[in-house]
């Protein structure tokens, strides 16, 4: 149980400092209309990802990317709905629908090649 | 049309440190929850959550708060294409985690998002029509 916490506790510490690094990274580039895609880096994969290949090994980190894959698609879909319905819809409502959509497509994705 | 990427370090003075706070907040919590996950239900479900739209959500309300409902339109339209880079960055780090070092794995990971993300936003935006208003439509709508 605490070998768990510090595990998750160092994949949190690790994926705050790459979000970091992105955001900066976000900040120094022209033009500002690259900043949507670094929208979608990997920041939180690649602090979560390294910490599980130090902690589980290769097949973790393997199994984990392959979940990741599954919450990509569903990220594409979350863009494709977010995009056209943020302007007639307001914020709130093209976001969580968009939400409810990357839930969906992930759970389909991940039941589909498990 | 050519469309020059520069790097501009003087922009980070210009973010007050309690703006840096809150991302990192964020990207803890949202590795947090991804991390919970896994230990729940194993590391194939954690991963999804990986690719969690967190950053994006977050970054879309304070788009749309600050700079209008259009530019975070613009802003979602861009992360599309980083969401296929985000894609060739999983595939990649399954592929070789195991015949590769971990380390290298994922350099290796985070360059196929660079060559994707990057490489297909510029061919959107390039082949992209432009509106009757003499203005590009879409990802390269607005010039921020």
């Amino acid at each position: 149980m605490g070998g768990t916490m510090v595990q998750i506790a160092l994949k949190a510490v690790a994926g705050g400092l790459f979000v970091l690094l992105f955001a900066a990274l976000a900040e120094m580039l022209a033009p500002k209309r690259l900043a949507g895609v670094l929208s979608a880096a990997p920041s939180v994969a690649l602090g979560s990802l390294l910490v599980t290949a130090l902690v589980s090994g290769e097949p973790g980190m393997r199994a984990a990317a392959e979940g990741m894959l599954a919450g990509a698609v569903a990220f594409t879909a979350y863009c494709l709905v977010a995009a056209p319905l943020l302007e007639p819809w307001g914020t709130w409502r093209a976001t969580f629908t968009a939400l409810a959509v990357w839930l969906l497509v992930a759970a389909a994705c991940f039941l589909a090649v498990r | 049309m050519g469309m020059g990427i520069r790097l501009r370090p003087g922009e980070l003075t210009r973010t007050r440190p309690r703006d840096w706070l809150i991302r990192f907040v964020f990207g803890a919590g949202v590795s947090a929850f991804a991390g919970t996950v896994t230990a729940i239900a194993g590391p194939r479900a954690g991963g999804v959550f990986l690719a969690f739209p967190a950053i994006l959500l977050a970054s879309l309300t304070l788009v749309a708060r600050e700079e209008g409902l259009r530019q975070a339109s613009d802003e979602a339209r861009g992360a599309t294409f980083g969401t296929i880079g985000l894609a060739g960055f999983a595939v990649t780090a399954a592929a070789l985690a195991g015949p590769w070092a971990p380390a290298a794995a994922l350099c290796a990971a985070a360059v196929a998002w660079a060559v994707l993300a990057f490489g297909s936003f510029l061919l959107g935006t390039r082949t992209r029509p432009h509106g009757a208003d003499g203005h590009k439509t879409g990802v390269g709508t607005c010039e921020r």
